[in-house]
């Protein structure tokens, strides 16, 4: 790709820097925003008319944040990071295999199965909440993060299941059949030789499925009260909520410490996009 | 894992059969129902509403942030911050991201009327204006693509140069590699955006609830608000749960030609 795209003339390669000039702005909108009101001093969040930069600058902001009137958010954040981080490795191994199973091997009811699995896309989650919340409140799980982790690891997300299978189904078959001859068996295949060219499509789902568990609210509302659980959400929503004078400035500087982290682990993994292409040899194509 | 799912959705099915106001229990009406929905002019306007919320939410999900993937697709500098940038509004938590896009397009104080103010067009109404709160939803689903853009980034990633290299030697343009090479290599991944977005747009529901709850005059009373307010608000447990049954029916069906139709389109290499 670079290299064809560095023998692009010079009026496409500035028509490409002003399209991406473009979106780029229209996406620093809402962050650009989310920073002001942060830095913004308590109470003065809405002055009019607005400056470009708050005035004055409330750094103190930035450490009494996280403090929390009610909750500090560092506890939290160590059980956001659990929740997030056991129950995206759930869903990545689970659905690459479902995935895998879906795309590369033979088995009877395979495709009604598969529609089922998309058929679940559709169901909201709500109408799964109720039975998943007594199941749970029998095996004696209530109040810790475990009951939103565990599901996971039985399956996934539909979304990521379904993801996966069409990934795998873009890889050519010859790398099964090689294995094969090699005497590789299912496991083998999938393990071995397929799921290291899977590394782009893991990060990106890997990443979105971490950022919706870190970002979840309703999930952690439902299972986990007491402090000791709390995540990093409800623990925001908690002290703002636990205040007499609502403090936007520093809610919204709360909410810009949960979205830093992420997006500094977005730019490191990022470059993990780009993979080894083993079988661009193949022929046939 | 399927009785989590399958048992409330044949629960729901009973009920849809049922008039079932949420004191008392429910009386089995047959299709009456779905006899009524046929001619609910309020149910017609909130579908005519989704549907078309569905389709120009559809454009953006699948097609420009295709567009912007592919954009951000080389390898030259500072690229890694510009995907950053693209998928910033996505790392907003919507508890979050809904307040703030609801200030930003305030009528009164809001940054945006500001900044129009100041180079001089006139106010608008945005969320508090009939005409202009459908529109302005569909506009700001453009900083939820971030699931679609990385997606089709990865995809992007593993098609193999050299099928770029032998359209650039036979003399083919940029028009040509994207045609030719980009489209049907990331077919597989367009296809699972198309039912992601299908199921995503017609299920639209938090955001309209945070911003607009379905006004102003019923402008943006979507499909899933209506089942909301019937359930919820007018306790008519039974009509409500026909709503939901006719959603996912005509969901699974857009899904079904979605895939009946992908054959013709979808390149699946181990198919080949």
């Amino acid at each position: 790709m670079t290299a064809v795209r560095a023998r692009t003339t010079s009026p496409a390669m500035a028509a490409h820097a002003i399209a991406i000039g473009a979106v780029g702005l229209l996406m620093l909108v809402p962050i650009y925003y989310l920073m002001y009101l942060a830095l913004s001093k308590p109470g003065t969040e809405f002055e009019f008319p607005p400056t470009v930069i708050p005035r004055p600058v409330a750094w103190a902001n930035i450490w009494a944040a996280p403090r929390g009137d009610v909750t500090p958010l560092w506890g939290a954040a160590r059980n956001s990071l659990l929740y997030a981080g056991l129950a995206t490795a759930g869903c990545l191994l689970t659905q690459s295999m479902a995935g895998f199973a879906f795309a590369r091997l033979r088995f009877p009811g395979r495709n009604a199965l598969f529609a089922l699995t998309v058929a679940m896309l559709m169901m909201p989650f709500v109408a799964t909440m109720v039975p998943r919340f007594l199941l749970f409140r029998r095996l004696g799980m209530i109040d810790t993060i475990w009951p939103l982790v565990i599901p996971w690891w039985f399956g996934g997300s539909p979304y990521g299941i379904f993801l996966m299978r069409q990934f795998f189904l873009s890889l050519p078959l010859e790398l099964d059949e090689a294995a094969r001859v090699d005497g590789a068996g299912p496991w083998r295949t999938y393990w071995s030789i397929l799921m290291p060219q899977a590394t782009p499509i893991l990060v990106a789902l890997g990443m979105l499925e971490f950022v919706y568990f870190w970002n979840d609210l309703l999930g952690p509302l439902i299972y986990v009260q007491s402090e000791r659980w709390r995540t990093l959400p409800q623990s925001i929503l908690f002290n703002f909520r636990g205040t007499y004078n609502p403090q936007w400035s520093l809610f919204m500087m709360s909410v810009l410490w949960m979205v830093v982290p992420v997006a500094l682990m977005f730019l490191v993994l990022q470059r993990r996009f780009r993979q080894g292409f083993l079988f661009s040899g193949l022929g046939g194509r | 894992m399927s009785v989590f799912y399958l048992g409330p959705l044949a629960a729901s099915f009973a009920y849809s059969l049922t008039d079932y106001p949420i004191i008392g229990s429910p009386r089995f009406i047959g299709l009456g129902n779905y006899r009524k929905l046929v001619t609910d002019a309020q149910f017609l306007h909130a579908l005519r509403v989704t549907v078309i919320y569905t389709i120009f939410s559809l454009v953006i999900y699948v097609g420009i942030a295709l567009l912007i993937a592919v954009l951000c697709n080389g390898r030259r500098r500072g690229i890694g911050i510009v995907r950053l940038i693209v998928f910033l509004p996505s790392l907003i938590p919507l508890f979050a991201g809904a307040v703030l896009w609801g200030w930003l397009f305030n009528r009164d104080f809001g940054l945006v009327n500001y900044v129009l103010e100041r180079i001089g067009l006139p106010r608008q109404g945005f969320f508090q204006d009939a005409s202009q709160a459908l529109p302005l939803t569909i506009f700001i689903s453009i900083w939820g693509i971030g699931s679609a853009f990385l997606t089709y980034l990865s995809g992007l990633q593993s098609i193999p140069p050299d099928l770029y290299e032998a359209i650039t030697i036979d003399g083919g343009g940029a028009m040509r590699r994207f045609w030719h090479v980009t489209l049907p290599m990331l077919s597989p991944v367009i296809i699972f955006n198309m039912v992601i977005g299908i199921v995503l747009s017609f299920q639209v529901f938090d955001i309209a609830w945070v911003l607009t709850k379905g006004g102003p005059a019923n402008s943006t009373l979507f499909w899933v608000l209506l089942i909301y307010r019937k359930a919820f608000e007018e306790f008519q447990l039974g009509y409500a749960s026909a709503l939901a049954w006719l959603l996912f029916l005509t969901v699974a069906v857009c899904t079904a030609v979605i895939f009946r139709v992908s054959r013709h389109w979808v390149y699946y290499a181990s198919r080949s």
